[in-house]
């Protein structure tokens, strides 16, 4: 107890002494609870004043003093006391504009439409793919707009937008090749500098102890999203940050600093340990800050939302210095970066291991997927260059798998084929000449027009990127049916017999045979995919003693057709 | 929306109600049984009966009166038709089926003759004779001839006899040898007297058509008059020959008996001969005409008479066949060669 406080005490206990009043605690709280009341405290002192109280002999006031202007009150009258400085007055006048400035931005940025930029939406589309947060495509979308378009616009509507996808496609395909995962958007510094190189240098730690890892320097509390940890974990490989552990959502958005860390140049943090912009920001704004997959930030591009004084008082803090690049919303490098300094710009972080971690820890995807596809392959019984029509469609399993094997995927199939013939067919005459001169003619003509197998086979596929693959397949197939037409006479007394659409002969058909395929594969959309296949078959398909030729009826054959994933199974 | 059951059905009634007929059972093929190989003249042929239009005929019929046992092979699209004749044996039941034909026919070649008639010691009679000629007119003359071998049914007249016709069998060229028929005559008293030049085992004896006796002598009473008498040989295998002639009885004597009299009386028997007949641009050309293929013969193997099912009577002979041959018009005027031929016929028997 303060010693105010112990001299109040005391000439309370006094007073109590003296005046014989009884000491209730209530009325001390009934006391407190009006001192607050200034209408009451007036009333007092206008009361006070008009009473005159006339003093007694035997009254020691001495000590009034005491009891309501002690040395406690004097104490905290000196301590409360301050000095009204001019300069306090002129820096809000310097700062003035700034707070201006920052509130009519503010109401700028919100009432800002983001402008989109097919580039940033490619990259967002990916990560979003690999997330499993692309919903770019639903049937019912499809629907909608159906409905919304009349018959004649829905014709121009198909053959505009086929038109766009085939010309996508084409691009896709031929430009697929060259395409290297790796490669970051061309951002380049207006220096000249790839941004590419300016942050494979700023971003490696110069620590060694760090060397490899994104550290916090004072081991602060880093915190991750769970979506972050899922988004990084295919990007994470190939970085050229070696062990690293943060996306490149993260990573990029990790340059916006708060100004309340001890150490804002190189705390990339908020001050309270979380990214200092949400996703929110960095994805919808459209200026994503690009890392490319080597781990390479490709451009810290992003607007540094500035949604309060702390967030704006950043960017002025930082905007001379060179680590940073500043690219307004419409992508114009504000400022471009002068120079390039060896001080890491990120600090170390603690070490996050996604595998350790049970929660995050990487499994394998399994997908089935209904198939269909249409092409062409050779003709049995004729010449190679004669093609006939080939029909597929079946169900495919495929497991992706992860860690080193995350590009490839293994699977299985099964489904059904068709293999329209033209030529294939044979005819059998029959002469039965007897000792009375007399004689008999028996024939058919048999037509084989289609064959049906059952394949089942298994197939394995290496991920160019998120939307090209290549696969390679073995299958085995099994003959369930031959459509036939048949003409037949068994005697000359006989009347001929004609049999269409017959499927009661499997006759000069192997019934089996084992085909390779070699295919490529592209993602239409998360679900969708195209496929291109070309297959060879092993075996004979056809037999020469029964239709009476010598072909090597090898299938070989290629078709397109589509793919849609019914389940994925995690 | 249907439920899983009706899909199932309707995929099973699709799996079921599909056509599944299965490929018709043909029997595979024999090769081709009669056929004929060989050259027309220097033209090879290769014709199969049931290949292309090829087809074959056989059966019976009768060359010159003379029944023969045929068959034939036709195909109009290669002009290509073919005839093989064989007359039927003398003893065509000589105990076995085989015997119907012999081994190695000889080709018969016709030459012409002539047959007299001759009436014993009543040489006057033919002073009387009249013979039917080809134009259906009597002519007053007592000899025929005869330009090819055959059964020939001459039709008689007697001046002195009511104008009353008479026919009679001439064999030019197949006089009964093996199982003659031959009989002889005598008579008094309105009665005849019939006696077999070789005896039979059996006898048929007929009179005006009418069976008189079965026995080997017979003795049948004969009124004045021009009598048809006739002699049926039978051999132990029921082969029969025949002998027909004329006996004349007047005031119930015996004058005489009709006798043939051949103008080469070593003229052979043609019986079981044959004759290849070759149509060429629609005109018969035949073996039977050149003088050439005498002595020829054919060579027949591996000859089989089996029934062909059509009833019990109808039985073949097929065998393989193989000669040379040149065949000639009625003309004189055009003739082939036909020369290595081979292959199988078959002539019917029945």
């Amino acid at each position: 107890m303060s010693e105010e406080f112990k001299n109040m005490d005391n000439s309370f206990r006094k007073m109590s002494g003296e005046i014989k009043a009884v000491y209730n605690p209530i009325y001390w709280m009934e006391m407190e609870s009006t001192l607050d009341n200034v209408s009451m405290d007036s009333a007092y002192q206008t009361a006070a004043g008009s009473v005159s109280v006339p003093l007694s002999q035997s009254a020691d006031f001495s000590e009034v003093n005491d009891v309501f202007l002690d040395d406690a009150f004097r104490g905290a009258a000196g301590n409360q006391a301050t000095t009204f400085s001019s300069s306090h007055w002129n820096e809000f006048l310097a700062q003035e504009k700034d707070l201006v400035q920052n509130d009519a931005f503010t109401v700028a940025a919100n009432a800002t439409t983001v402008a989109y930029h097919p580039v940033f939406w490619n990259d967002a589309d990916t990560v979003l793919q690999q997330e499993g947060l692309h919903y770019e495509y639903k049937s019912h979308y499809w629907s909608e707009a159906k409905n919304l378009l009349d018959l004649a616009d829905r014709r121009a509507f198909f053959y505009r937008w086929s038109g766009v996808a085939s010309l996508l496609l084409l691009i896709s395909a031929f430009g697929g090749a060259s395409l290297q995962p790796e490669t970051t958007t061309d951002f380049v510094s207006e220096n000249g500098i790839p941004a590419e190189e300016i942050f494979q240098t700023n971003f490696v730690s110069s620590d060694p102890k760090a060397n490899g890892e994104i550290l916090d320097e004072d081991r602060n509390d880093v915190r991750f999203d769970k979506s972050d940890f899922a988004a990084s974990e295919s990007n994470l490989h190939n970085s050229g940050i070696a062990g690293q552990n943060i996306s490149a959502v993260d990573y990029a958005s990790s340059h916006l600093v708060d100004m309340s860390s001890a150490d804002p140049s190189i705390d990339v943090m908020g001050g309270n340990g979380n990214p200092a912009v949400s996703e929110n920001d960095h994805s919808a704004s459209g200026s994503t800050n690009e890392l490319s997959s080597s781990g390479s930030v490709a451009h810290n591009v992003g607007r540094i939302l500035n949604h309060n004084e702390r967030d704006w008082t950043v960017t002025k803090k930082y905007e001379n210095d060179s680590r940073f690049v500043l690219i307004a919303e419409n992508g114009t490098i504000m400022r471009p970066v002068q120079t390039i300094s060896n001080e890491p710009l990120i600090s170390p972080m603690p070490h996050v291991s996604i595998e350790e971690n049970p929660k995050y820890k990487s499994r394998p995807s399994h997908f089935l997927s209904l198939a269909a596809s249409i092409g062409v392959g050779r003709e049995y019984g004729g010449s190679v260059l004669d093609l006939g029509k080939r029909t597929t469609v079946g169900i495919q399993y495929r497991r992706i798998s992860y860690g080193a094997l995350h590009r490839f995927e293994f699977g299985a199939n099964a489904g059904v084929n068709q293999m329209s013939q033209t030529f294939l067919g044979t005819e059998r005459h029959s002469s039965q000449f007897y000792l009375d001169g007399s004689f008999s003619k028996a024939w058919y003509k048999l037509r084989l027009t289609a064959m049906y197998n059952v394949t089942a086979g298994i197939t394995a596929g290496f991920k160019i990127n998120s939307r090209h693959k290549i696969t390679l397949g073995a299958a085995y197939d099994r003959l369930i049916g031959v459509k036939s037409n048949m003409s037949y006479q068994l005697s000359s007394d006989d009347e001929i017999v004609t049999v269409n659409n017959n499927w009661g002969i499997k006759d000069g058909v192997n019934p089996f045979d084992v085909r390779f395929s070699f295919g490529y594969e592209y993602a239409l959309a998360k679900r969708l995919s195209l496929q291109a296949n070309a297959s060879c078959g092993l075996f004979d398909r056809t037999e020469n003693d029964f239709l009476q030729n010598t072909f090597f009826d090898r299938e070989a054959g290629v078709s397109i057709g589509i793919k849609y994933d019914l389940i994925r199974i995690r | 929306m249907r439920s899983p059951v009706f899909h199932i059905i309707a995929i099973a009634f699709l799996f079921t109600a599909c056509n599944k007929t299965t490929l018709p059972d043909i029997p595979d093929s024999n090769d081709p049984v009669y056929y004929l190989r060989g050259e027309v003249s220097g033209n090879a042929f290769d014709i199969n009966v049931g290949v292309s239009d090829a087809t074959i005929e056989y059966g019976i019929s009768d060359m010159n009166g003379i029944e023969s046992y045929y068959g034939q092979i036709t195909s109009e699209s290669e002009d290509f038709d073919l005839r093989l004749d064989i007359l039927r044996s003398e003893l065509p039941n000589a105990g076995n089926s085989n015997s119907v034909m012999p081994a190695q026919p000889e080709l018969m070649v016709h030459k012409p003759g002539a047959v007299q008639f001759r009436f014993g010691s009543c040489y006057q009679q033919a002073d009387n004779l009249l013979i039917m000629n080809e134009e259906m007119q009597f002519e007053l003359k007592n000899m025929v001839e005869f330009s090819e071998f055959g059964l020939y049914h001459i039709t008689l007249k007697f001046t002195d006899y009511n104008l009353k016709t008479f026919d009679v069998p001439i064999h030019y060229g197949f006089e009964p040898q093996l199982l003659n028929p031959a009989f002889i005559s005598n008579g008094t008293d309105s009665v005849c007297q019939l006696f077999p030049v070789v005896e039979s085992a059996g006898n048929e004896w007929y009179v005006n058509d009418v069976l008189v006796s079965t026995d080997g002598y017979c003795a049948v009473a004969m009124e004045d008059g021009i009598h048809s008498v006739k002699r049926v040989a039978i051999d132990a295998q029921g082969n029969r020959a025949e002998k027909l002639t004329l006996i004349r009885f007047s005031q119930g004597k015996y004058l005489w008996q009709l006798e043939y009299v051949y103008s080469n009386p070593e003229l052979e028997s043609n019986y079981a001969k044959a004759v290849i007949s070759f149509k060429k641009n629609g005109i018969w050309h035949k073996s039977s005409i050149v003088p050439s293929n005498a002595g020829s013969v054919l060579n027949i193997t591996d000859a089989v008479v089996l029934s062909t099912g059509m009833t019990a009577a109808d039985l073949l002979n097929h065998f393989g066949i193989a000669f040379d041959v040149d065949v000639m018009d009625e003309s004189h005027e055009h003739s082939l060669s036909l020369g290595g031929v081979s292959g199988r016929m078959a002539v019917g028997l029945h």
